[in-house]
């Protein structure tokens, strides 16, 4: 990455006058990314290619009106990978061929990418579009990037790369460093894997809640920190994916914190659709809240899903859609009886600090699930 | 200003420092902690970078 950080500099000395050339040299370093270091280079370029075309011909040729088809068009080797369906009497497996890591966040980026596509619209450029689904830095773990946010920032071209940009970037990889390889690991190493020996079990149950909480907002805040670092020293602006989620007092409030692209993502191309299905539907039009509430619930549960078709993913989304569900309903009676309902007239900053404490073992309990530590 | 600016230079420096001498002995050889899966801090860098 170092090496790749020199390159661009230097690039920036020798193309002074080309600004267009930015691309094609992040072109050339995130292919020389994915062929020398990347595992399954020749898969993520099939892919790439796969959805371009596949975009091109939903769009403008067969102008398909239901972009749900699209979608699951789109979304079909990632399906395949997440349902683990083989096609075994083949010559090969058919899984194999099609799964390669990052698989998940690509398939999200070239969603985003076809949802917000106007029909007729110039196709992306080929290269732009390569090195949005190929940024060395998010390739593997996000953030879920949009491609006209990808595009502007690639736009800005050399002019990025500063002497502010490096060290804002510098700062960012440190602090990404810090997190994921001495925060998460000492969590890790000293809290999350230790044996609590004759304690009862459910102080074992308790901190082991929040240790995996608290390990996996650093290992995860660290990696996405790193991206945005590097992102930054090679001149492209990685959307932030975390905030403090520790003080959040509400699951909405969470969601702005937590895996912000995610969330936002869901909010954008789930959420939304499905909540103008269901506004569309004659049964459902006395029914505002309920509407809401069962968007709510199916896109987390879809979130839970989309980490794997197992029974601890799927619980977790489902209770982070039950959280959600709980405070839009507590929200809309509030307005509605112009007080609130739970609270009353309770000192704001008590309810803050009660609403902090329920978020973070609400939160606690759904990743402790997640995790899969939890024994049914 | 200026005298910030030299304040905030040493709080990096130090912040630094106390960052190198964390990876250093968590990930050290010398670290025998049974948690410590990595062979040497170098390769360790070499794995991550």
């Amino acid at each position: 990455m170092a090496i790749f950080v020199i390159i661009m500099s230097l690039s920036k000395l020798l193309c002074k006058t080309r600004p267009n050339y930015f691309k094609y040299i992040l072109f050339i370093l995130n292919t020389i990314f994915l062929t020398l270091v990347f595992p399954k280079p020749v898969h993520f370029i099939l892919f790439i290619l796969y959805s371009y075309i596949a975009t091109y011909l939903l769009t403008d040729i067969f102008k398909i009106k239901n972009k749900l088809w699209g979608i699951i068009i789109l979304i079909l080797p990632m399906l395949f990978v997440k349902f683990d369906i083989r096609f075994n009497s083949y010559p090969f497996i058919l899984n194999d061929i099609i799964s390669f890591a990052g698989l998940s966040y690509a398939s999200f980026r070239i969603v985003g990418y076809f949802m917000d596509r106007i029909p007729n619209e110039k196709m992306a450029n080929g290269i732009t579009y390569f090195n949005f689904l190929a940024f060395t830095p998010t390739i593997l773990i996000g953030p879920i990037d949009r491609y006209s946010r990808f595009k502007a920032s690639q736009e800005e071209g050399f002019s990025a790369i500063n002497s502010e940009n490096l060290l804002l970037g510098w700062n960012s990889l440190v602090k990404g460093i810090a997190f994921k390889y001495i925060i998460a690991e000492l969590i890790s190493r000293y809290w999350l894997n230790i044996n609590l020996g004759s304690s009862p079990k459910w102080i074992g149950f308790i901190s082991e809640m929040y240790a995996y909480y608290a390990y996996l907002f650093f290992d995860f805040a660290g990696y996405s920190f790193m991206a945005l670092g590097i992102g930054k020293m090679l001149g492209i602006k990685v959307p932030i994916n975390f905030k403090n989620p520790f003080n959040s007092v509400n699951p909405q409030d969470f969601w702005r914190k937590f895996h912000i692209s995610l969330g936002d993502w869901l909010k954008d191309y789930f959420f939304t659709p499905l909540y103008m299905f269901f506004s569309r539907q004659k049964k459902l039009k006395k029914h505002p809240i309920f509407r809401q509430n069962i968007s709510l619930i199916l896109t987390f549960l879809l979130m839970g899903c989309w980490n794997g078709f197992q029974l601890n993913y799927i619980i977790s989304g489902l209770l982070f859609g039950i959280y959600s569900a709980i405070h839009n309903t507590y929200i809309i009676q509030c307005k509605k009886k112009g007080k609130d309902v739970v609270f009353g007239n309770l000192n704001p900053k008590i309810i803050k600090v009660i609403s902090i404490f329920i978020m973070i073992n609400a939160v606690s309990f759904s990743l402790y699930i997640f995790s899969g530590r939890f024994q049914f | 200003m200026k005298r910030k600016n030299i304040m905030r230079f040493f709080i990096q420096i130090a912040i630094y420092t106390c960052i190198v001498i964390a990876l250093y002995l968590l990930y050290s050889p010398l670290n025998k902690d049974p948690m410590n899966g990595s062979s040497s801090s170098a390769q360790f860098v070499y794995q991550q970078f």
